[in-house]
């Protein structure tokens, strides 16, 4: 089943082409992998199927629902979830508070009593190792902590569509592996991941298939063995040999 | 939920209030009263505040409840109780109306905006007297027939549901709901708050209990002028005494306000220099206690533990 379709999606800022005619299929319970060199959009795609910018043409389908003029906190409650590549941890909040925001505004919030929000983010910590540390306040966490918040705090708002953006940067080799680990979790309880990475181990490991992009536009698409093989995708990351 | 200690503090705090009548003098009920307007008004713009925004409007619509109150009696010659609640609606339903429109822009923008529809407000109301030839003063009768006593009680108990109502919200789901977009509204929208609609939420509650505020001052002094509901050291002062007492939490805008209202009115007494003297306490208080007075035991409570040896 389809879970996510977007179709000829193009943003326009000023004279810059940020991204051009992009096309992109997610089934329910795929991994996939949104790469490409730095500036070449992918935040911005994820920014577009949020609705933290309108496109100027292209449609976004969600379970066959166009979602392209909704509001970032409309998304989350259809079931979208993101998290952002410069991390946003409500610094104010303990680690615990922090992720109760998730459970009681994501796609539950007129049914959750404030006890079963807890319960549910107490859950969600364990489940992304923060449990010892639920009640450090957020400004007080490392740098490798606030990225499990961020996870933390997307899934509490109980997605089927979780889109991380360069989650796994800046991780030591352990937290890599726990958080690779975290994330196959993730998906077999029956979440749709895309993932935008730089970190190529992770995502050659995890991604079913992978998306290319440079220059806002799609340069290739494919399994990840033929992604790196793939000259178009070597030469945007290397440049070109002449 | 809430513990044993707890209700016996309020308890205690409820029944000293009650019997605080009988126990001050005519001039200390006086202060007493002011001191439980500002109560209101403190811990309402707190409540606001805790959505990150600074509202620069809570002369506005202190004005708004009071004129709607005069203007009440004045055509319909309704009780005055009715008067009073009849401005906090109008102050709760204009701020809904001002807030669809203003609370979309964030941090400076929505605090000139409000500082303008004050101004605005006022001049309006001065024009609305000078077109219909009426002098700018009103009388009006004095609630309770001066009976200081219940106007006391009146305004103790709006201070009090404006105290359980802050309390309710900061132990509600709508606490993480300010929260969060106070402190990152993109991250809280991603989250699945819708940030407009929480703030217009905290906008319309802080309204209800300022206008009610405001409909109490010309039934307590008799006599309303525009200039002096309209006043600007009104949002100012409803501004400064949380920061003093301790923004964003439940005590602070109370403790601000007990302690702020008193020092002005025995500043009185030096009679050139009390203004000075009190902006001095205040920059004092700003620099050595920047989280004001609940959030420097706070911090003292978790730097040196001895000191606090009961857990609160």
């Amino acid at each position: 089943m389809t879970l996510l379709k977007i179709n000829g999606l193009t943003k326009t800022f000023g004279g810059l082409r940020a991204i051009l005619n992009f096309d992109l299929e997610v089934k329910k319970g795929q991994i996939i992998g949104l790469i490409g060199p730095n500036g070449a959009g992918k935040t911005t795609i994820f920014n577009l199927i949020t609705g933290f910018l309108h496109s100027d043409s292209g449609v976004v389908y969600f379970k066959d629902k166009k979602i392209n003029n909704l509001k970032p906190y409309q998304i989350c409650k259809l079931g979208i979830s993101r998290t952002f590549q410069l991390v946003k941890p409500f610094l104010e909040m303990s680690v615990l508070g922090n992720v109760i925001v998730g459970s009681i505004y994501g796609k539950n919030e007129k049914k959750i009593s404030l006890m079963n929000a807890e319960k549910n983010a107490i859950e969600i910590l364990d489940l992304v190792k923060l449990m010892s540390k639920k009640n450090v306040l957020a400004s007080n966490l490392t740098y490798g902590d606030k990225k499990r918040l961020e996870l933390a705090k997307a899934l509490a708002t109980n997605p089927e569509l979780l889109l991380l953006d360069e989650v796994m940067g800046g991780l030591n080799p352990v937290e890599l592996s726990e958080f690779m680990k975290i994330i196959k979790d993730i998906n077999y309880n029956g979440i749709t991941l895309v993932l935008i990475e730089h970190v190529m181990q992770a995502i050659m490991e995890l991604g079913e298939e992978i998306y290319v992009l440079d220059h806002g536009k799609k340069i290739a698409f494919g399994t990840p063995a033929e992604v790196s093989k793939d000259r178009l995708v070597i030469e945007s990351y290397i440049g070109k040999v002449d | 939920m809430v513990s044993r200690k707890t209700l016996i503090f309020w308890f205690f705090s409820v029944i000293f209030a009650g019997l605080l009548p009988y126990l001050i003098s005519l001039y200390n009920l006086h202060i007493s009263i002011y001191v439980l307007q500002n109560i209101i008004i403190a811990v309402s713009w707190n409540i606001v505040a805790m959505t990150g925004q600074m509202s620069f409007g809570t002369a506005g619509f202190f004005g708004i409840g009071a004129y709607t109150a005069t203007f009440m009696w004045e055509l319909f010659k309704f009780p005055t109780i009715l008067n009073i609640f009849l401005g906090g609606f109008l102050a709760a339903v204009a701020s809904l109306i001002f807030g669809l429109i203003c609370l979309r822009m964030r941090g400076i923008y929505f605090a000139v905006t409000t500082l303008g529809l004050t101004e605005a407000l006022r001049v309006t109301l001065i024009m609305v007297h000078a077109i219909s030839f009426r002098p700018l003063g009103t009388s009006v009768p004095v609630m309770f027939g001066g009976l200081k006593q219940y106007a006391y009680y009146f305004i103790l108990i709006i201070g009090l549901a404006s105290i359980i109502t802050e309390f309710k919200i900061m132990k509600s789901k709508m606490f993480y709901a300010f929260t969060s977009i106070r402190t990152d509204e993109d991250g809280a929208t991603m989250i699945g708050v819708n940030p407009t609609r929480y703030k217009i939420i905290a906008f319309v509650i802080s309204s209800f209990f300022i206008g009610i505020a405001g409909g109490f001052y010309p039934f307590y002094r008799g006599y309303i002028e525009p200039a002096a509901v309209f006043d600007v050291s009104i949002s100012i002062v409803g501004i400064i005494m949380p920061l003093f007492g301790g923004l964003y939490t439940a005590l602070g805008p109370i403790i601000g306000a007990i302690v702020l209202t008193i020092l002005s009115e025995k500043l009185r007494f030096f009679l050139t220099a009390n203004q000075l003297i009190y902006g001095l306490i205040l920059v004092i208080a700003i620099l050595f206690m920047p989280k004001g007075i609940v959030g420097s035991i706070n911090s003292l409570r978790e730097k040196y533990p001895f000191l606090f040896p009961k857990a609160m």
